[in-house]
């Protein structure tokens, strides 16, 4: 073997000597290859010498009323130390080397139309709507426009659980002043189980976002709804796109990107369908005492905190959440956090 | 209560005593802020993180079972806030044409005496060169030389294996090598 090919398990080698995290063995082959390497002595010296500014560089220091402001934070949150949940560390760094590639997904589990119960909205399914339940649409940025995506409707197969829909009456949230930090997410979010089918993968466009609108749509025509969805999405130019991932091929995906005003007419467009029913849920910034081990009563109280809605509504959210998987689960908490966060 | 050991002031703050936690947080916020400022190159938002990562600590305290030390626990936090706010900076769309891309300064010591000159000058050489390093090679760089933490610590806190703990602080040092002694050549 070149010397070329064994520098670099030998310097790796000289590394962990000069860490002191070798054995006495390793330690000993290290002595001799420099030793017998004046090369290899003067790049330890080097490392040494660095490693030695660093330490010597002067320290970042907080104030000294650091401490009383988290504390007072925690106040504000009203966290109760003895009675939240343990859990392991949380596990929010995905795979760094990904980070460039890195675009979390949320994909909208959507309950089928086979199962749907019977409600007073007649055939309710939570479905399309769970596409709806996109999350996520709304960012308040009418500046900001971005191309239109492909739009393509495709019949929806899918068949999944259904879930006890939240009772009727919209309660549209108001808009809240925008907070300053440009976000633009690409978010996605692949469902599992045999409970819950994804049905939407969402772009977000988030400019100065203090505004995170969840809509929650019901028909009763399950088999229509996305349709219905995606006709009065495209009647209001609002681009979207459907998911052509053959590797799931109940998936459903519906791309949306789009400006708050447009969204509002959409809404609009779709409360006035016989048959359909609006909700309109927004997430402020979120406690960042929510986690991804967060349940998703936790995360749903801290997200509608400042909403006004019926206890069935947020049960009807709550059981959503609870037919995600696991996975699912944390990577919508993640992804939440993204926006949600200030 | 200032003297107590780690343990001993989690048992305080899982007991109801929250000024435990208050001096939890004066033992490490200086040496987890310094750490985040490193990553982040960003005093602001290394404090945000540190803030929100004493937080979620306080949050999970009861799940942290004493298998490592407080600190490495809660830097790993702390890291794990860090990195999802690069990931969002990295997707962050800068309508007004602005390079948002952190570039920390030197942090301001005041008037220094002649004798240190030299020293300041090398310093703000590896500033400039930390300023160039990727955010994986500056954490690892941080974590071993500036907050002298072994491999296993390292490992936990980075969540790799420890060749690969070694293996990055090969390449880690030698890009700094190589960036210092650019700088030094004024390339």
């Amino acid at each position: 073997m070149s010397d070329a090919l064994n520098n670099e398990p030998r310097e790796q080698l000289l590394i962990a000597y000069l860490d002191g995290e070798l054995d006495a063995a390793d330690r000993a082959k290290a002595e001799s290859l420099l030793a017998s390497n004046p090369e290899y002595v003067q790049l330890v010296d080097q490392w040494k010498e660095n490693g030695g500014l660093l330490r010597s560089m002067p320290r970042y220091q907080l104030d000294s009323g650091f401490a009383t402001r988290v504390l007072n934070a925690i106040d504000a949150k009203a966290i109760d130390v003895k009675t939240t949940g343990s859990a392991s560390l949380p596990a929010l760094n995905a795979n760094v080397s990904d980070a460039d590639n890195f675009a979390p997904s949320l994909t909208l589990a959507h309950a089928s139309a086979a199962n749907q119960p019977q409600s007073k909205i007649a055939g309710l399914a939570l479905i399309g709507a769970l596409a709806a339940m996109l999350l996520l649409t709304l960012f308040v940025f009418p500046s900001f426009v971005e191309p239109p995506a492909t739009a393509s409707v495709e019949p929806s197969e899918n068949k999944t659980e259904s879930v006890t829909p939240p009772e009727p009456g919209a309660n549209l949230a108001t808009a809240r002043p925008p907070v300053p930090n440009a976000l633009l997410l690409n978010s996605r979010v692949e469902g599992s189980g045999n409970e819950s089918k994804p049905i939407g993968e969402l772009k977000f466009l988030s400019q100065n976002s203090g505004i995170n609108e969840l809509l929650w749509i019901e028909s009763e025509s399950p088999d229509n709804a996305i349709e219905l969805v995606a006709t009065v999405f495209a009647k209001h130019s609002i681009p979207f796109q459907r998911s052509t991932d053959k590797e799931s091929k109940d998936f459903e995906a519906i791309h949306i990107v789009s400006t708050v005003q447009k969204m509002q007419k959409a809404i609009k467009d779709l409360s006035s369908d016989e048959g359909t029913s609006v909700r309109k849920f927004v997430m402020p910034v979120l406690s960042s005492a929510v986690t991804a081990d967060s349940t998703s009563a936790q995360l749903m109280d801290s997200a509608l905190v400042t909403q006004e809605l019926a206890g069935p509504e947020i049960e009807a959210v709550n059981k959503h959440f609870n037919l995600l998987g696991e996975n699912d689960k944390e990577t919508i908490v993640q992804y939440l956090l993204m926006i949600g966060k200030k | 209560m200032a003297n107590q050991s780690d343990q001993e002031l989690i048992r305080q703050t899982l007991d109801g005593t929250k000024e435990a936690f208050g001096h939890l947080i004066r033992k490490y916020q200086d040496r987890l802020y310094n750490g985040m400022v490193q990553i982040l190159r960003n005093e602001q938002e290394a404090e945000d993180v540190v803030q929100d990562a004493f937080v979620l600590a306080f949050t999970k305290l009861s799940s942290f079972k004493g298998n490592s030390a407080f600190f490495t626990w809660l830097y790993r936090i702390a890291y794990n806030v860090a990195i999802t706010r690069l990931r969002r900076r990295r997707h962050t769309v800068s309508l007004d044409g602005k390079d948002d891309t952190a570039r920390l300064d030197f942090p301001d010591q005041g008037p220094a005496p002649d004798n240190r000159i030299q020293q300041q000058e090398q310093a703000v050489q590896l500033n400039q060169a930390m300023n160039r390093l990727s955010h994986e090679h500056r954490s690892i760089l941080v974590l071993r030389e500036m907050d002298d933490l072994d491999y296993d610590a390292i490992s936990e806190i980075l969540d790799l294996p420890i060749g690969t703990v070694r293996s990055r602080l090969h390449r880690a040092r030698s890009h700094l090598r190589d960036h210092l002694e650019a700088i030094m050549n004024n390339k």
